[in-house]
């Protein structure tokens, strides 16, 4: 295996050479592919958040029939502008910008729970007046950062224990403090950044152990402790057996509501199973989705927006986008190899897993195989502050992959 | 990049990527691909709402075309739900539409939230803000749509009678369904919110009038909005409008029988007996307030065909305005214009149809046909029946008889030993409780057979008309059976119901007993009769006619009926196919005649042994023009059991036509506690022949003014014109204005 790995290393060191590379000016020697895919799934977000609510803007506020993409294509930009911002810099200088980075972002997460407006049961977001910020996201890519940073190392050999409890006090302080806002997914992003990093970081294997019984423990006393509302109990189970609870009009009032919330998040994950396969081979045709574009599920641009293009595009449209993903996932994991630094390879690893996480746990969520949680399609779902995130992210690995050739 | 293990590491990373996207592709494939079918049909249901497209109801005419029941074109203000969902729109909204509707903002707040209960919340139509506005309003509002987002104008169809309260009795009302209908109209495609006939003509062809609801389908959201129309003709059927039904009903014989019978009914009840004199002078003593004459609470007067049984007019009293069922009523004013329950005159059972009643002398026209078909009546003997006080004595006659062994004649008279025609004439009771007598010894001689019974069931007397009305009472003629059944839940004595006794015959004889026949059983066997012995069904509906039919030029209340194409035609319609004519040889019908001739028009009738007397009706039918006109009729004055003169009905029943076109028509009369037949019934009916006869004219009938619902009574009728109340020998106008409520009616009434 490990023959393969660093043949094909070799290989595409070659490839990397190649003289169609080196007529490039050095500034536009980035990965095409990667940034083509990039482009192709930000657009195919723009339309999925135009569609998913196009049925609802015209009926009710037709003159704001473009709302969405407007709010959606502002941050886009920035992003934009952004990746390639952080595509000229030097990801290594970075490095020493990242405890910076790193304790700012922490800051708001904590700023957050003091300051921040309740949405959807969890405090997670800044109000700006025009726009809301959510520190978590940008959490994502400084966690991404912070751990590549702690546990990059480029000498040989397993990962130090001082480096992994580092790399345990960088990942548990974010994630604390995401715990009580509280969003699960996003705290499930982070450790699994982390254990992606660590894997790849060389960390021993029982530390990767540890950080899943860690994980699953805490799981475990949220639930128990009651911490987490029934109906955020439900999100997380209700995957398994979506089918709603009669309720019985003789209940007490409270319990009545709590099921009927409860019931609506098990409608959720029934009605966009519905809208997938709804889909067929080439879906029902742009805004034409009714289980999607009717207003049967909430967050149709946001958490299920994979339902609602599923249910528009069918299997065809899924599956590029599915496509696109993994096209840039490879891109990602090929440019961790391709890296010269350790922190490089890292960056890459960790926004890898990140970006797997999020395609899956999102997707999964949307056909019914994993629990319900807040964490966005990356790039396509509606939130200004996880496209911002997401692209930049995606910047860095660009930067990683420019600097590929680049000795100390 | 230093290491081959992160190189190692990488890979599995990789795996681990590619199996969780394995994953989704797999899930993704079987839910897109190889999905399980029920899955889409539970969407499929989910997002496909059906809303009805109510048909427009038939119209409901009468013989002449005349609309009766038609459908007008109501403007309702309404207003899309969605467009005032945010609370602030929607108090501005409501502000500036109140001045506009007048109806205030909190009314319109009301249906908003769905406190008007009356309006079914259904959230795929809009909100109707005001019901029935004027053009005006309407078009105001049509011009300002920009500055009425969402508000619209929307036609729909309410039901109007335009000649009501005429024929109300028969044309019906439709209302709401009730919980108890539910379960079956639901399967016949009626939804909640629709109206169906509830009474007469509405409910009896309910299934013409109603026509095909069409329906469409939209598709919806989760809130249950439209999303969109669906198309093609599986998700969209145009209704069907519904059949016009014309009545045999002619509105004119109509109006003018419901005037002369509730004109005739107030005079009764205005009527005092002469005041007594203060003693001892010749002065009358004004001390004393008089007392009514007659309650007169209520009454009926029909007018048919014999020879087709169609009813021409079918007038119940007291009236009611059947608009009254077109809006809302409060139960109170229910009970005030109704007062179901506790009052027995209340205004809306057809008592025509429905109403029971003894039938008195105009019974003895069928006593005498069973009579000569059993050979106990001969028409040319004079059987000596009376004692010297011109009393019956029932023959053989045990303690035992529950009745008594003796009957008088009404009033006390003597009739000596008359013909049959005679007796008929002048109204004979003991000659024909000698009659009832006879037959039921005949009955026992023959094995029990209850001849006089069959012979009455042969002319409809105790079963349903099979009129095409609803509720109609079958009534019931006495029987051992029925006075068992009597005595068995307690109506009648143990000991009287122990058996079918002679003095039962001699009561039925003579229209009286255990007898119970409505006023249209009455018409129908007099008419049967009159017609040779064809009993058939009453019919007040003629026909059934395609919708759409075009109205008579200049005439937007009258249906072309000349012109329309008919569905179909209602009649005539033999009671009972197995038996097509009773068999009424000259021999019988000839002598019954005769008397029913002399009833009207014979001055003085010497009957052996007896001092001459007048027919019956002959004092009424003074002057009246026989010549023109013949006609044949009998009296009735069924008696209360309590025997008390005031709490008689007044019956008449007569047959006949102008020469030229025979005998077209059969008029009953059943006045409630009016006194003699030959006074209050027979002075309706003669007011009727004059006009069928064409000796004057009917009054024209007018569409009606609207409904004055602040009104108290059930229904104020058009005002008999003057030259048609001498008709009923004058009308007293102080009297007659009070008590059609012109006047202050405190003091008489």
């Amino acid at each position: 295996m490990a023959t393969v790995a660093s043949s094909s290393r070799r290989l595409s060191g070659r490839a990397g050479s190649k003289p169609t590379d080196d007529t490039l000016p050095r500034l536009l020697r980035w990965d095409w592919t990667l940034l083509g895919a990039t482009v192709a799934l930000c657009a195919f977000g723009l339309v999925a958040v135009h569609s998913s609510q196009w049925a609802s803007f015209q009926q009710n506020d037709p003159a704001n029939l473009y709302y969405n993409v407007q709010h959606q294509a502002v941050p886009m930009v920035i992003g934009v502008v952004g990746m390639f911002v952080f595509m000229a810099l030097d990801y290594r200088q970075l490095k020493a910008w990242t405890p910076r980075l790193y304790v700012g972002t922490t800051a708001m997460l904590a700023l957050v729970l003091l300051l921040g407006t309740d949405r959807n049961g969890a405090r997670a977001w800044f109000d700006l007046g025009s726009f809301t910020l959510q520190p978590s996201e940008m959490a994502k890519l400084t966690m991404v950062l912070g751990l590549a940073a702690v546990v990059s190392n480029d000498r040989d050999g397993p990962l130090s224990y001082s480096r992994f409890v580092a790399a345990l006090v960088v990942l548990g302080v974010p994630v604390g403090l995401i715990m009580l806002q509280p969003d699960l997914g996003t705290a499930s992003t982070f450790i699994v950044v982390a254990m992606a990093v660590l894997l790849v970081g060389r960390a021993r294997f029982w530390h990767i152990v540890l950080i899943t019984l860690l994980s699953g423990a805490t799981l475990f006393a949220l639930v128990k402790t009651e911490f987490l509302a029934p109906y955020q109990v439900a999100r997380l189970t209700s995957f398994v057996d979506p089918t709603s609870t009669k309720i019985d009009p003789t209940w007490p009032e409270d319990k009545r509501l709590q099921e009927q919330r409860i019931n609506g998040v098990r409608e959720q994950v029934r009605y966009a199973q519905q809208a997938v396969s709804l889909g067929g081979l080439h879906g029902q045709g742009f805004t034409k989705g009714i289980t999607m574009n009717g207003g049967y599920v909430s967050q149709t641009h946001t958490d299920f927006i994979f339902a609602n293009i599923s249910e528009q595009f069918g299997l065809v449209g899924a599956g590029l986008v599915l496509g696109l993903y993994l096209l840039i996932l490879l891109r990602m994991l090929r440019i961790a190899q391709l890296a010269n630094h350790a922190f490089g390879t890292l960056i890459c690893a960790g926004a890898g897993a990140l970006l797997a996480w999020h395609v899956f746990e999102n997707v999964g969520m949307n056909m019914g195989i994993m629990p319900v949680t807040g964490i966005p399609l990356p790039l396509v779902s509606y939130g200004g502050s996880s496209v911002i995130a997401f692209l930049w992210l995606l910047g860095f690995v660009q930067n990683v992959y420019r600097r590929r050739d680049a000795r100390d | 990049m230093a290491g081959e293990t992160s190189g190692l590491r990488l890979s599995v990373l990789a795996l681990v990527v590619m199996g969780l996207f394995a994953a989704l592709f797999s899930r993704l494939w079987f839910l897109e691909v190889a999905a399980p079918p029920d899955l889409i049909q539970q969407v499929q249901s989910r997002r496909i709402r059906e809303v009805p497209l109510p048909a427009m109801r038939g119209r409901i005419t009468d013989r002449d075309g005349r609309i009766l029941a038609d459908n007008r074109r109501v403007l309702s203000i309404v207003v899309d739900r969605k467009a005032i969902q945010r609370r602030s729109v929607r108090a501005d909204l409501f502000g500036r539409l109140a001045g506009v509707l007048q109806v205030s903002v909190e009314d319109m707040e009301d249906r908003y939230s769905g406190k008007v209960t009356s309006l079914l919340y259904e959230p795929l139509l809009p909100l109707p803000l005001a019901d029935d506005v004027s053009e005006e309003q309407a078009s105001f509002l049509r011009e300002r749509g920009e500055d009425y987002p969402g508000v619209d104008v929307q036609e729909s169809w309410q039901r109007v009678y335009r000649y009501a309260p005429l024929a109300s009795n028969i044309i019906g009302y439709l209302g709401r369904i009730s919980a108890e209908e539910w379960p079956v109209l639901k399967e016949q495609g009626y939804q909640l919110p629709d109206t169906l006939g509830k009474s007469g003509i509405e409910k009896e062809y309910e299934d013409d009038l109603r026509g095909k609801p069409g329906f469409a389908r939209f598709e919806i959201d989760a809130a249950g909005r439209a999303v969109r129309a669906l198309e093609g003709p599986e998700n969209r059927q145009e209704p069907v409008a519904g059949k016009d039904v014309q009545l045999t009903v002619d509105l004119r014989v109509q109006q003018y029988a419901e005037q002369i019978l509730d004109t005739e009914l107030r005079k009764r009840r205005l009527e005092r007996p002469p005041r007594p004199l203060k003693p001892g002078t010749n002065e009358p003593d004004l001390s004393q307030p008089l007392k009514p004459l007659f309650p007169a609470g209520a009454g009926s007067l029909v007018v048919m065909d014999p020879t087709n049984g169609e009813v021409l007019a079918m007038a119940s009293n007291p009236p009611y305005d059947n608009r009254w069922f077109n809006a809302p009523l409060s139960k109170a004013k229910f009970q005030q214009l109704f007062g179901f329950g506790n009052n027995p005159n209340t205004p809306l059972i057809n008592r025509v149809i429905s109403g029971q009643y003894q039938i008195g002398s105009t019974m003895k026209v069928f006593t005498s046909i069973a009579g000569m078909r059993y050979g106990t009546l001969k028409p040319t003997d004079q059987p000596d029946v009376e004692n010297s006080k011109g009393r019956y004595i029932i023959p053989n006659c045990s303690t035992g008889e529950p009745s008594g062994c003796e009957r008088r004649n009404s009033g006390g008279f003597r009739y000596g030993s008359p013909t049959l025609t005679e007796a008929l004439t002048v109204s004979a009771d003991t000659y024909f409780y000698d009659q009832g007598a006879k037959l039921y010894e005949k009955s026992k001689e023959l094995g029990g057979a209850p001849l006089f019974q069959n012979e009455l069931r042969a002319f409809g007397f105790g079963q349903a008309s099979g009129i095409d009305l609803p509720d109609e009472n079958p009534g019931y003629v006495p029987d051992a059976a029925l006075k068992k059944k009597f005595a068995d839940r307690g109506v009648i004595s143990k000991r009287e119901g122990a058996g079918y006794y002679i003095g039962d015959n001699i009561n039925l004889a003579v229209g009286q007993g255990l007898l119970s026949v409505t006023p249209l059983q009455l018409a129908n066997a007099y008419a049967t009769f009159a017609n040779g012995g064809v009993l058939r069904e009453p019919r007040v509906a003629y026909g059934i006619r395609e919708p759409g039919g075009a109205t008579l030029k200049g005439q937007p209340n009258v249906l072309n009926v000349i012109d329309s194409p008919a569905t179909r035609t209602l009649g005539p319609v033999l009671r009972d196919e197995n038996q097509p004519q009773i068999d009424l040889p000259d021999s019988i019908r000839a002598p019954i005649i005769d008397g029913l001739r002399g009833v009207t028009q014979d001055f003085s009738v010497c009957s052996k042994d007896a001092p001459c007397r007048s027919g019956t009706g002959f004092d009424t039918f003074r002057g009246f023009d026989y010549e023109s006109v013949p006609i044949w009729g009998k009296t009735g004055t069924a008696q209360d059991v309590t025997q008390r003169d005031e709490k008689d009905d007044s019956l008449f029943s007569a047959f006949g036509g102008p020469k030229d076109i025979g005998v077209r028509y059969q008029v009953t009369a059943v006045l409630e506690d009016s006194g003699f037949g030959s006074s209050a019934a027979a002075l309706t009916v003669r007011c009727m022949f004059e006009k069928l006869g064409n000796l004057s004219a009917f009054p024209a009938v007018n569409p009606s003014d609207p409904l004055n619902r602040s009104q108290t009574r059930a229904a104020i009728l058009p005002r008999l014109a003057e030259a048609d109340q001498l008709c009923l020998h004058g009308v007293d106008q102080q009297i007659y204005d009070s008590a059609f409520g012109t006047k202050s009616n405190a003091s008489v009434e």
